[in-house]
């Protein structure tokens, strides 16, 4: 199975454009509840970053947060954790944690690996959308993306942090590697 | 994309990967478990991954050919008792983070409305 890159980002522009969301930051919160997905944090030790619980037969859904993170790494948790609950199918609880190794014998560790990077384009797909992103870039006059400040700027103004905005700029082709 | 048609895909890719589990579990073949309810492998493939709507005499045929109740394949809506919230939280983490589990999953809201 590949990455369904377009399906993710039809999924967040049509959650995006439902609740009206048309300037960053984006109000993940918001697009979660609006999913019947509530947020529960918890002040625990930084091993796990996050988790998706399913009730009602994967109709809705927990979505734990770990509040010892940065706020921003709060809020592509929630993002994270919101895509596999609306992309991914098969566990009724979900832990996302820093280090793991993986070993379960009923998923293989590539479908798992694929599943991550799926949440993963969401969250950015959700919190910078593209569209978003292209007219704000262009409002800053002369944007160089070689200076550190404006990569910072749009990181604060998306509440997103600066390694995610930087992946994101790249894929956008905005920065190059 | 509609809420309604995404809630419906979900409901299919559910119960495709249930199929999915019990056959692996099971160790049988997609040609095998096709062939005992008259598919072709290619269907069962499609079913698996929620692509192919079944009837639901075919579902049941699946049931019986897997040895599990059809319910359990399409699942349940009734909300998960705290054993069997416990038993899916993994041993090996700390008390502090399981309970914050524990916690949160006995928050989740019981119905969906409008997914």
């Amino acid at each position: 199975m590949n990455i369904r890159r377009k399906h993710i980002q039809e999924l967040a522009i049509s959650l995006l454009s439902q609740l009206r969301i048309s300037s960053a930051p984006i109000d993940v919160e918001k697009i979660a509840r609006a999913r019947n997905a509530i947020i529960h944090r918890g002040q625990v030790d930084k091993k796990v970053s996050g988790y998706l619980f399913r009730e009602a037969r994967g109709n809705t859904a927990v979505i734990g947060v770990n509040n010892s993170q940065h706020e921003h790494r709060q809020r592509f948790t929630i993002a994270h954790e919101l895509g596999h609950f609306l992309l991914h199918t098969g566990e009724d609880l979900h832990l996302d944690q820093m280090f793991i190794v993986k070993n379960r014998d009923d998923r293989s560790a590539e479908g798992e690996d694929l599943e991550e990077v799926e949440a993963n384009l969401f969250a950015a797909e959700l919190l910078m959308p593209e569209q978003f992103l292209r007219r704000d870039i262009e409002e800053m006059k002369e944007f160089d993306i070689f200076e550190e400040i404006e990569v910072k700027q749009l990181a604060e103004r998306y509440k997103v942090s600066q390694q995610a905005m930087v992946i994101r700029l790249t894929h956008l082709g905005y920065l190059s590697i | 994309m509609t809420s309604e048609t995404l809630s419906t895909e979900l409901i299919y890719r559910a119960v495709g990967s249930r199929i999915r589990e019990e056959r692996v579990k099971r160790n049988i073949t997609q040609e095998d478990l096709a062939a005992s309810v008259g598919l072709t492998r290619a269907s069962v493939t499609n079913i698996e991954r929620g692509r192919q709507r079944m009837p639901v005499h075919v579902l049941v045929a699946l049931a019986t050919s897997l040895h599990v109740s059809p319910a359990h394949l399409v699942g349940s809506f009734e909300p998960k008792t705290a054993v069997e919230i416990e038993a899916l939280v993994p041993e090996a983490l700390s008390d502090s983070i399981k309970q914050w589990i524990m916690a949160g999953a006995a928050k989740a809201p019981t119905k969906g409305g409008h997914r």
